[in-house]
């Protein structure tokens, strides 16, 4: 059919739909188990399961294929009312659907195929129970999960069988093709083939003389045309089905290929066809002829056919022919009115590497824009309409922005699961409350929140919320409850998940940061700097190590992915009330408004969302506690300065006195302000972030890179790496992996 | 002229499979993702046949193969249902509704090309 690397590129857009598709169910599951599914939501979660099913099938999963396809059926059977929408079915399909999910992630070969024994038959139970479809299906599915019959065969691949479905109960549409007799398919007499189309067939675009060209392509011979119900031409409908007729074909062909060939014309068409040692049966079945007005519209080619197998009118008896004439070209396809296709798509898929590409090129844009305000004088900039140029820019570079943006629900949309796992692993009651799913975040952040998103929930939930009797002993709800939600604050987006569970138990956190060594005895802590000893290195509070939040990956790996994102983790703790982790990551990981500063004629970034405010010290302003640690009174509060050039070991020639320096106090995000010394700050900038990573090495104290306007590099410092190092002993920076 | 054919499936997926499918077997492959926009692309291109999935959004393929049917340029059109649903109930009410044929997905490239040839010349 194609090469597998197109396959391949199909399947891989297949997985993004079975991805969506499993949001979209696993929503519509949640509303069916919280009673408030509608009849829209239970057909979207059907489309979306059977979309999986019909990619199953197409690529060959069979698994999944199974499984969906249960799961579909009782779908089915909700949307048709025939099971009710009862929260305990909805229960039970969120557990079939979580192992859906499993289905589909070893389809793309993340896991091992799941053992859907128990919950399969569950499905099935749903359906025996309701005296439902079949478990397995008895269409193009089977050959998948069974061997075909033999006499449906291959034509079960196609609807419309001529034989074993008894269509016409269910339709009440004309009568079944005949089939004489089906024990003598191994005859070696030739077939006797009678066929007649109805005008049913003929009115949904069938077309005999494709059939008839079909089985001459087998070796049939048309023996005879009886065109003795053909009316005179001005009285002929073009969809009517006049002519019968009758073809021998070599025994050797299978009935299923026959059946296969006469798939579209049944099954209100006369068809027959029997080996040739019987007489065969009159043809008795009566086309349903409704004598309707002739449409207007122009001759059909079937009916082209007919017309030209009745040259002499008068002559209606049944003839001998050796073949049927060859049918006329058809006629053009009817030309419709030249619409230009407005809406010819809502939404398009594009690859993100092309996005990727975009953004960087937009990104090049800007810097080469800013290039040119550099270098023309202001006149020369408003002659060639820089300032236009620029606002076009800043325009294209936004909407690019937008292009990668996606609601944090792709995020979100796991966690219900999660909540559900370790509602059976902890026996706690867990309600979870979402809010603002539909932030739209860049897709980056999206991508790598998962991990960090996931921790924090287990932990709500395995540490943070009590059991249900101590909740009850507590006077709370014995059902704890936690909130996951999003809201954009400025550039940043804030992710919280609380809880209202025990609280942070400041007593054991210190006590075991103080075992664990990681704080001393003497350590004076404030209530916050004990919360955050959750994120410590090497920390956890379990007694036992569970095997839901303490598989030896802590909270400080969180905090360590959360930073690498440019973010950073808040806690809040009030005891026997809860606890909310809140996540804050910028909006998108490319775009950086900064301010240029220069220190020791280098320039350098300052993130402008750092930024608290700047200050020219006053004479004894900052004071130096002891060599090389001064710090700034700032109204009455003392925050640290450091030099940068200090904390980068760069050696600076003419030390400045700190009159003749600006100091930028900055906030980290997790271990309050810093004051940074520089000699002068340049500029205020939006800028495009080149990682360094990817260039180069991480480095610690540098978020990134940036080209500037004159072409040159700044280095852009992260805040929070500066912060944590100068209030710890060592307080200067190596540059790791320069050796390697 | 290669024939032309309009496939109307809501899933990018199926839509790009069967075009990888047909354009082999010397088709030209046009796509829509559900019967609204199936039906305004089959007034724009007239296609040579038309193949629909049945459960989409906004239009389903029932509804489209009744609105095509009810368009006179439309009557000999060819229509194949393509999807992944085999009740008879179903399939009686596409023929009803004016669907030339019905193929159970998954499809097999050959088959499918074989029945092609029995509806479209």
């Amino acid at each position: 059919m194609s090469d597998d690397k197109e396959l391949d590129e199909i399947q891989a857009i297949f997985f993004e739909e079975c991805v969506e598709g499993l949001g979209t169910a696993e929503e519509g599951l949640t509303a069916l188990a919280n009673g408030e599914a509608s009849p829209d939501v239970i057909a979207g979660v059907f489309r979306a399961v059977h979309s999986i099913k019909g990619g199953a099938g197409a690529f060959g999963h069979n698994a999944l294929l199974t499984f969906s396809h249960a799961f579909e059926n009782v779908l089915d059977k909700i949307r048709a009312g025939d099971i009710a929408t009862t929260p305990e079915i909805g229960q039970q399909m969120l557990s079939a659907f979580d192992v859906l999910s499993d289905h589909v992630s070893a389809a793309m070969g993340r896991c091992d195929v799941p053992d859907d024994g128990p919950v399969l038959s569950g499905l099935n139970a749903l359906l025996d129970a309701e005296g439902a479809a079949p478990a397995v299906p008895a269409g193009g599915t089977e050959k998948i999960e069974e061997p075909p019959a033999e006499t449906t065969g291959e034509a079960d691949e196609f609807g419309f069988t001529p034989v074993a479905i008894d269509l016409d109960d269910l339709s009440g549409l004309g009568s079944d093709p005949l089939v004489l007799d089906g024990d003598d398919d191994d005859s070696d007499e030739p077939w006797v083939i009678t066929f007649k189309p109805s005008r049913a067939a003929m009115e949904n675009g069938a077309e005999p003389l494709l059939v008839i060209r079909e089985l001459e392509r087998m070796g049939a011979r048309v023996t005879q045309a009886d065109y003795s119900a053909l009316p005179p031409l001005r009285e002929l409908e073009p969809e009517q089905g006049y002519i019968s007729w009758s073809l021998t074909l070599d025994s050797m062909i299978e009935r299923s290929e026959l059946d296969e060939c006469f798939d579209f014309v049944a099954p209100d068409s006369l068809i027959e066809y029997h080996h040739n040692r019987r007489a065969p049966v009159a043809a008795e079945v009566e086309v349903v002829q409704e004598a309707e007005a002739a449409a207007d519209v122009p001759a059909q080619d079937a009916s082209a056919a007919q017309g030209e197998a009745s040259t002499d009118e008068n002559n209606k008896a049944p003839i001998k022919m050796a073949a049927v004439p060859a049918a006329p070209a058809p006629p053009p396809p009817p030309v419709g009115e030249a619409k230009v296709a407005d809406v010819a798509s809502q939404t398009i898929r594009i690859d993100v590497t092309r996005l990727d590409m975009l953004l960087n090129l937009v990104g090049e844009l800007v810097i080469r824009n800013s290039i040119l305000n550099d270098r023309l004088a202001v006149e020369d900039q408003e002659r060639v309409e820089l300032p236009q140029l620029g606002r076009l820019t800043r325009e294209i570079q936004d909407n690019v922005m937008t292009l990668r943006a996606q609601p944090i629900r792709q995020a979100f949309s796991r966690v219900p699961r999660i909540v559900r796992e370790l509602c059976g692993a902890t026996q706690k009651q867990v309600n979870l409350e979402v809010q603002g799913e539909t932030t739209e975040v860049d897709k980056s952040v999206i991508e790598k929140i998962g991990e960090p998103l996931t921790h924090m929930i287990r932990n709500a939930i395995d540490h943070g919320l009590e059991s249900a009797e101590e909740r009850e002993a507590a006077g709370k709800d014995p059902v704890g409850t936690v909130l996951l939600s999003a809201e954009q604050k400025g550039a940043r987006i804030v992710i919280r998940v609380s809880d209202d569970g025990r609280g942070i138990d400041r007593a054991r956190v210190r006590q075991k940061a103080i075992d664990k060594e990681i704080i001393s005895e003497e350590d004076q802590l404030s209530d916050e700097d004990i919360d955050n000893l959750i994120c410590a290195p090497g920390f956890s509070t379990a007694e036992t190590i569970s095997n839901i939040s303490g598989r030896g990956v802590g909270m400080d790996v969180v905090r360590t992915n959360v930073e690498a994102l440019g973010g950073r983790i808040e806690i809040s703790s009030t005891p026997g009330e809860g606890t909310s982790f809140t996540m804050v990551l910028p909006l998108t990981l490319a775009i950086l408004d900064g301010m240029i500063v220069r220190i020791d004629g280098q320039r350098y970034v300052v993130p402008l969302s750092h930024v608290i405010e700047s200050i020219r010290p006053e004479k004894g302003q900052v004071k130096a506690i002891s060599p090389g640690s001064e710090v700034i009174d700032l109204r009455g509060s003392y925050v640290p300065v450091r030099r940068v050039s200090d904390l980068f070991g760069i050696s600076a020639n003419d030390r400045r006195s700190p009159e003749e320096s600006l100091v930028i106090i900055a906030e980290s995000d997790t271990a309050g302000c810093i004051g940074l010394m520089v000699d002068a700050i340049d500029d205020r900038r939006e800028l495009v972030i080149k990682s360094l990573d990817q260039n180069l090495y991480p480095i610690n104290g540098l978020s990134g890179a940036t080209i500037l306007g004159d072409g040159s590099i700044a280095l852009i410092l992260d805040i929070d790496a500066l912060v944590s190092t100068a209030s710890a002993s060592g307080s200067r920076f190596t540059l790791k992996g320069m050796a390697a | 002229m290669s024939k032309l054919i309009l496939t109307v499936d809501d899933s990018a997926s199926m839509r790009m499979l069967l075009k990888v499918s047909l354009t082999a077997q010397g088709y030209a492959i046009e796509g829509a993702e559900d019967g609204r926009q199936g039906l305004e692309r089959m007034q724009e291109l007239a296609p040579d046949l038309l193949i629909t999935d049945i459960n989409m959004p906004h239009m389903d393929g029932f509804e489209l193969i009744e609105e095509v049917r009810a368009r006179p340029e439309f009557r000999g059109t060819p229509i194949l249902v393509l999807s992944t649903e085999f009740s008879d109930e179903k399939k009686s009410r596409a023929r009803e509704t004016g669907a030339t044929g019905w193929i159970t997905k998954p499809f097999d490239a050959e088959k499918l090309g074989a029945a092609i040839r029995r509806v479209c010349p």
